[in-house]
Formats: structure tokens, sequence, C-alpha cells
């Protein structure tokens, strides 16, 4: 056999030192060289590398390589030889990621060879969305220790891969790491049918917003005592948000029968009523926000029947969701919508739905969770504050400064009714409180000249509180813009069509949420529609017209550049301010700005929802709010304090203001009004405290400026307290125009 | 793909070390909810539906690879 071998070796280095000679008898030999001696075969393809490059077609050497690597998997599984790494490692521009995958999985001791991390880097940059190839470096990764990089690994897997077994199994793996550092969200999944398969998705896709989940599952069946109980397992997880999975099949087993409306009629309208009443009971102990799916069915009516199994639980989720929307935070998942828009799969799996009692179709639980991140991400105050876009091929089809403004892609008709829509949609959310801005890299006047005029942009120039279009670096672009804004780099989402600009921006910029936009636009609208980050939960006022209060900033900025002096600048606002106590009315804007509020913020106290609720009806707790206004629009409500008044000692919880009205006096107008009332109240001093963070310095002397003293009595961790006499007093600056109500509307003053 | 390669998957365990005998008393995540997935992802792989009967009946490898046999799938 030896012989053989010998005589084939020759051949092969015969052929291929005399080139172009037939690459027909090079692969015919090599191959037999591989089924004699694999080894052998694999340490000749390492050997003369670029001799292989020159004398064989891609094509042909795709297929020995496939052949050599093959050969040896399957002759030696568990053992094979390690040369093989290299050869992938030599050969990798013509080795599929399938077979390196193979190659890696099947290398003994990986985890200590140098060469593994390499090899899977280069595939992983080739073939970022390659499942097994992210599941097998995840593996690799706990191997190694490196956790962090093995959960972001994780994630991406479970974004290219829906399948059961992938959800799964990375929730299993999850378990088996050491805890993650970060914000943990507190999630109860309650239902009236198994959801434990739904559980692995709705941890991915948790952790796909960076949060950290800790998740309760209530037992099998028990939904109503769950909620209504106060000592039940729900009860004592004391859950930040609650999902009520029910399908109205557990509830009406009539319907796997012929439907008939008139005999389930009474069952239907008793369901609704237990439905309503339970999400009553859990408003009774709760502040978490209840998302309740809609109901549906796996059945459907008889052909030519008049009666509609469709439409008779239509009208039972029409009087549903009429009621849940009277109560606070209570939400209605339309599951109907939901099960329209999946992209793949059947609603319902008969053989789940009978082993595993899950109302869930295997293919629909990615959907359900995705979902649920939508109300997640909200709750956890992850939502962005302003969509950065590109233009070209982004905004509109084509690239004007080479197509011209008449020949871009962008009008009623395909290609072009997809960057409408998408602008369509965009618009939509200036509405809802979410600016809009331009990072391109064009000439400005090209690209300003179909924002102007061209007659199929629907997004105007108005439109975009930042225009930033130029040839700088579009990293560089996204900072100014957001010191433009005075908002900070994680408040932006950047939204781009070329890949490359996504990767600078993910490298240099890791804070600004890159958004992967599909090749295909007419998939943009949707990739930002289903986007949990730009959701809201309840919109305010504030939301409405935010577009608008940065509009009227502009103008203030150009009468700032021509007044004299401050003062009469600030005199000729004609700012006006109205400070008043929180009521419920009040209680979700003035939350939404207790969690959003980074930079003009004392303590940075971030108080849950729940937690909220209840200091609203602490009687030792004061909640003071204030609304700004001047001659250009109305700011809204803009600053809070949140002050404990059951000591004689007054203190100042927390304290906060939105940076959009920095500078104008109205946080010393605040603090005026609560120095005011802790001398009429008799209270001996009031006191301060500040809570460095990474963002806060514009609050840093604060308490200083106004007459404050280091108090003696420190606290921990970084924080200096504050005191105040309450004889000296703090005064209103003189231009502003004062206010002052309790939360009823009396007016003071 | 194997059926092998399928209960490797399902189980995050390397393919090696599946055999005919491979089974629920053998490894520890082939627990009901396992088992659940095994037979979601069987189905998918082979584009069979398989009786409950003979769902539950797979206990290990080689009856696995038998059943599946007997609905006519081939790898």
């Amino acid at each position: 056999m030896r012989t053989r071998v010998d005589e084939l070796h020759g051949q092969i280095t015969s052929c291929l030192q005399k080139a172009s000679s037939g690459a027909k008898t090079l692969e015919e030999s090599l191959l037999a060289l591989a089924r004699l001696d694999a080894a052998e075969a694999i340490v000749l393809l390492i050997a003369h590398k670029e001799l292989f490059f020159e004398s064989v077609s891609l094509e042909v050497l795709v297929r020995i390589v496939k052949a050599v690597i093959s050969e040896e998997l399957v002759v030696r599984p568990g053992h094979v030889n390690p040369n093989l790494l290299t050869l992938l490692d030599a050969f990798r521009d013509v080795i599929s990621t399938d077979l390196a995958v193979a190659i890696i999985a099947a290398i003994p001791n990986r985890q200590g060879n140098p060469l593994v991390p390499e090899v899977l880097d280069t595939f992983l940059k080739r073939d970022p969305g390659h499942g097994p190839l992210l599941k097998l470096a995840g593996e690799l990764a706990i191997s190694s220790g490196e956790f962090a990089a093995a959960h972001e690994l994780f994630t991406r897997l479970t974004q290219v891969d829906d399948s059961m077994a992938t959800a799964n199994g990375v929730f299993k793996l999850r378990a088996g790491l050491p805890p993650l550092e970060g914000p943990r969200v507190r999630v109860a999944m309650v239902s009236s049918f198994t959801v434990d398969v739904l559980v692995p998705y709705a941890d991915a896709e948790f952790r796909r917003l960076g949060l950290i989940p800790q998740l309760y599952v209530a037992p099998f069946n028990s939904w109503v005592q769950e909620i209504v109980s106060d000592h039940s397992g729900l009860h004592r997880f004391d859950p930040e948000i609650v999902f009520l999975a029910i399908s109205i099949d557990d509830f009406v087993p009539e319907l796997a029968g012929s439907f008939s409306s008139s005999l389930v009629e009474d069952k239907g309208r008793r369901v609704v009523d237990q439905i309503i009443d339970v999400a009553r009971q859990f408003r009774s102990w709760s502040d978490a926000p209840l998302v309740v799916h809609s109901l549906y069915s796996v059945y459907r009516s008889s052909v030519g029947s008049h009666d509609s199994l469709a439409r008779w639980i239509s009208s039972l989720n029409l009087r549903l969701a009429s009621e849940l929307q009277q109560i606070a935070r209570v939400y209605f998942l339309d599951m109907q919508e939901l099960l329209l828009h999946r992209k793949v799969g059947a609603h319902d799996n008969p053989k789940l739905r009978h082993l595993a009692s899950i109302r869930l179709g295997d293919r629909v639980l990615g959907e359900v969770a995705r979902a649920y991140a939508r109300y997640v991400a909200p709750l956890k105050g992850l939502r962005k504050k302003c969509v950065v876009v590109d233009l070209d091929n982004t905004l509109w089809g084509g690239i004007v400064g080479e197509d011209g403004p008449s020949r871009i892609k962008l009008g009623k008709t395909s290609p072009g009714v997809e960057y409408q829509e998408f602008q369509r949609y965009l618009l939509s959310l200036t509405e809802r409180g979410v600016l809009l801005a331009i990072n391109s890299k064009n000439n400005f006047e090209d690209a300003m000249q179909v924002i102007r005029s061209h007659e199929g942009m629907l997004l105007r120039e108005k439109d975009f509180s930042v225009i930033r279009i130029n040839w700088s670096p579009k990293p560089e672009n996204m900072i100014s813009l957001a010191q433009e804004l005075n908002i900070g780099l994680d408040s932006l989402v950047f939204v781009d069509d070329n890949p490359s600009e996504r990767e600078i921006m993910r490298k240099t910029l890791p804070a600004v949420l890159t958004v992967d936009l599909p090749t295909d636009p007419s998939l943009y609208r949707e990739t930002l529609e289903l986007l949990p980050q730009l959701q809201t939960l309840v919109l305010t006022d504030e939301d409405r017209s935010r577009v608008e209060q940065y509009r009227a900033k502009q103008k203030r900025d150009e009468i700032r550049a021509s007044a004299q002096s401050v003062d009469e600048y600030l005199h000729s606002l004609e700012i006006a301010v109205e400070i008043f106590l929180a009521s419920d009315a009040t209680l979700p804007r003035i939350h939404q700005l207790f969690q959003r509020t980074n930079q003009f913020n004392l303590t940075s106290r971030r108080y849950d929802e729940a937690q909220f609720v209840a200091l609203l009806k602490d009687s030792q707790v004061r909640i003071c709010a204030l609304r700004a206004r001047d001659r250009f629009g109305d700011h809204g409500l803009v600053a809070a304090a949140l002050v404990r008044t059951g000591d004689e000692n007054w203190v100042i919880d927390s304290f906060l203001m939105s940076c959009r009205v920095i500078g104008y006096g109205v946080e010393t107008a605040l603090l005026a009004v609560i120095c005011g009332q802790a001398q009429e109240e008799g209270a001996n001093a009031l006191m301060g405290e500040y809570i460095e963070t990474a963002k806060n310095a514009p609050a840093k002397d604060f308490y200083p400026r106004h007459g404050f003293t280091v108090d003696d009595q420190q606290g921990d961790g970084g924080s200096v307290r504050f005191r105040l006499i309450t004889e000296s007093a703090v005064v209103a600056p003189r231009w502003i125009k004062m206010e002052v109500s309790d939360a009823a509307g009396r007016s003071s003053r | 793909m194997r059926p092998e390669e399928v209960v490797a998957n399902v189980f995050s365990i390397s393919v090696v070390d599946v055999t005919d005998s491979t089974s629920s008393k053998t490894i520890s995540q082939w627990d009901s909810f396992g088992h659940i997935t095994l037979i979601v992802e069987l189905e998918s792989a082979y584009r069979v539906a398989l009786a409950p009967q003979d769902a539950l009946a797979m206990a290990d490898v080689a009856s696995i690879k038998r059943v599946l046999r007997s609905y006519g799938a081939t790898w």
C-alpha cells in the first residue's frame, strides 16, 4: 500500500509542476490518495497550496478539498487529524461554512487550539447569519470562559434560527452560565394553557433588548387563582409586567364540534366577564402593566353555515378590548393581527397542542415573544428619541449624485413606492414624539434639491430636526447631531442601507442602535415598525408635540445670537411656568421624565411604575412638577421633584429637569416654590443630594449655587448631601412669570 | 440530516456522542419538554406526522430510526 501512496504522491506533484496538464488526473489521484491515506492528502494540499490555486479551477478545487475533508471526517469521527484545521485555514476561500463547522466540531482539544478562534472569526465575518456556526462559536466561548461573548453569539443565533431546538438549547446553555451584570426585568407569564415552550423564546427576545430577564411561569391552568389571590406565586414574584395568554378553546371545548353561536353564546359572555373581572382584581394589588392576549380559536366554521366562528369571536374581542381599555395599564394583544402577519408556519400545531397543551404553533412562538418584547422595551425606558436616516437607497432608490434628482426612484410605482411607504412611516413617528435627522454622504445641494422639490418626497426639510449632509465620517456627524439635539448617543437609531457604514457605526459608536436594514426596500417599513425600541405604551402630550418643541428651540437660538445680553434674551423669551402637585393625570409624564432624564438629574433615582404610584399615595411624600412655555411655544411638563416631608428636615429625594430647558432658570423657580412651602409648613431645613453619574455634570453645582452648604452628614457611594436653613429663601428668577397651584387646580400667587 | 444530527441539535450535544442506544436515560436534557421539542424537529426535518403512540414510543435513537423508517423517511 505504501508504494501506491508514493506513486499517487509522485503523480500529483508532477501534475502540479507541469501545471495545466490534466486537472482531471490531479483530481482523481488526489481522491485516490485521500481514500488510502487522508492524512497524506491533507499534508500535500497544505504544502502545495499556491500550486493548487494556480493549476486547478476554483470549481474543481472546491470539490477536491471537500472530498478530502469528508473522507477524513467519515473515516475517523471523534479523533480527526488536527492538520484538518490548518487545511481549513489555508483553503478557507473554497470551503463552505457548513463544512467548516463540521471540521471545527470534530477537531479534538479544540478549546486549547489558538487557530480555532481565528478561523471562527474569519467565517463569522463571512457568514454572520450561519446558525450552526454561531452555536459552535457560542459553545466554544463558554468553554474558554468568555461568557459575555457567548451570550452575544447566542442572541445572534436566536435571531437567525427560530426553531424550538435552538430556542430551547440556548435557554438551557444560558441557564448554566454565571449571572450577568445589567438591567433586569421581572416578567410573569400566566395562561390558560401551557406556555413553557414560549419561555425560551421570550427569554431570548428580552435579552436581545439588553435586559436580563427573570421569568415567572404560573402553574398550569391556574390563571384565575394566580391573579386573584394575594397568596399566589405571582403575587410574591412582584412582576414588572404580566402577559396573560388565554385561548377560547380552553374555556369552550364545544368549539371543536360544529359551531353554532346560540349554543355557546352564554359561555362566551361569561368568559369575557371573567377576564375583565380578573384584570380588575389584578389592578387592585399591582400597578404593573397587564397584557392580555385576544381570544382566538384553532377551529373553523362549516361551509354553508351563516354562523361564523370567527365573527362570533370578533364580537367577544370587541367587548373585551373596549372594557379592558377602561382599566389603567391593561393592554390588548391582538392575536388575529399577530397571526395574520406571521412570516412562516401554521398558527396551530395539533401535535403540540395535544401532547403539550400549548395553543400556539411552534412556528409562531418567536412572533409572540417578539410582540412581548415590544411591550417590555418601552416599559424599561429603552425607547429611542431620534431616528437618523441615510438618503441614497434609504429614503429613495438610486444615488442622487450619480443618477441626478430626476432619475432617482421615488414615486407611486415600484421601484420607488417602497421608499414612499417607508417615508410615510417615518413621518408618523414624528407624530409620536420621535425626532428625525439626516446623516448622509452627499453633496449638500444635490440632496437638498430632492428634499426641497422632488414631488415624490413625503418628508421635507421641516420634518428633520437636524440635517448633516457632507463628506465627514458618519460617526462624527452622529456625535455632532446628538450634541445639537442635546440628547445622548444611546437615544439614537441609525438607519442606513450600506452594511459597511453600519459596521463602522457599530464599531465606533456602540451606544447608537444600528438597525440591520434588509436589502429589499419593500421591507424597510416593517423593519422599523417592529423595532421594540420605537414603541410606546402611553402616548403623552409631550410626545405628540416634541417635534414642534425642537423647531421652536431653533427659533430661540436665533434670537439668542442677536440679543445684547443674556438677561435681555431671557426676558425676551417671556417664560411662564406653572408649578403643581402630581396627580393621576400627570403621573405618566412625570414617571417618563424620571425614567428618561439623565443630564439635569440630581440623584437619578429610577422608580418603577408601581413604586411611583405608591409614592403618589404616600402622605409624607410630595411630588411637584413644573410646566413651562415661552413666546415660541409650550415646552410641556419639563421638571419635577420628589420631596420627603415626614421629618423636621425636608429631603429632596429627586430633582430633575429636561435638558430642553437648561439655561432658562426654571429649576430655580421650582426650588423656590419647594423652599417656600418648607418655610410655611415649619420645616427646619431643606436637604438636597447629588449623586454623580457619567452624564449628570450639568446638575453638579445646583445646590451650591442656590445657597446650600455641604452637610456634615455625608451619604455613601459618591453621594454628596447639602443643607439649606429654611430662613434663607431661594428666589425665583425675575424673568419668569410664576403660577403655583395644588393638584386640584387651586391657584395661589 | 441524519436522526443522530437532529438529536444532537435538540439536546445541544456533539453528534459523535449520539449512538443507537442514546436515550432519555443517558441524556439529562431529554425530559418531557425536550421530547416535545425532539418530535417537533423530527416532524419538520422528515416532513412526517407521527401518531401520538409512535411519538411517545421513541425512547432512544434506535426506536426513533425504526419509527421514522416505518413512515417512509430516508436519510
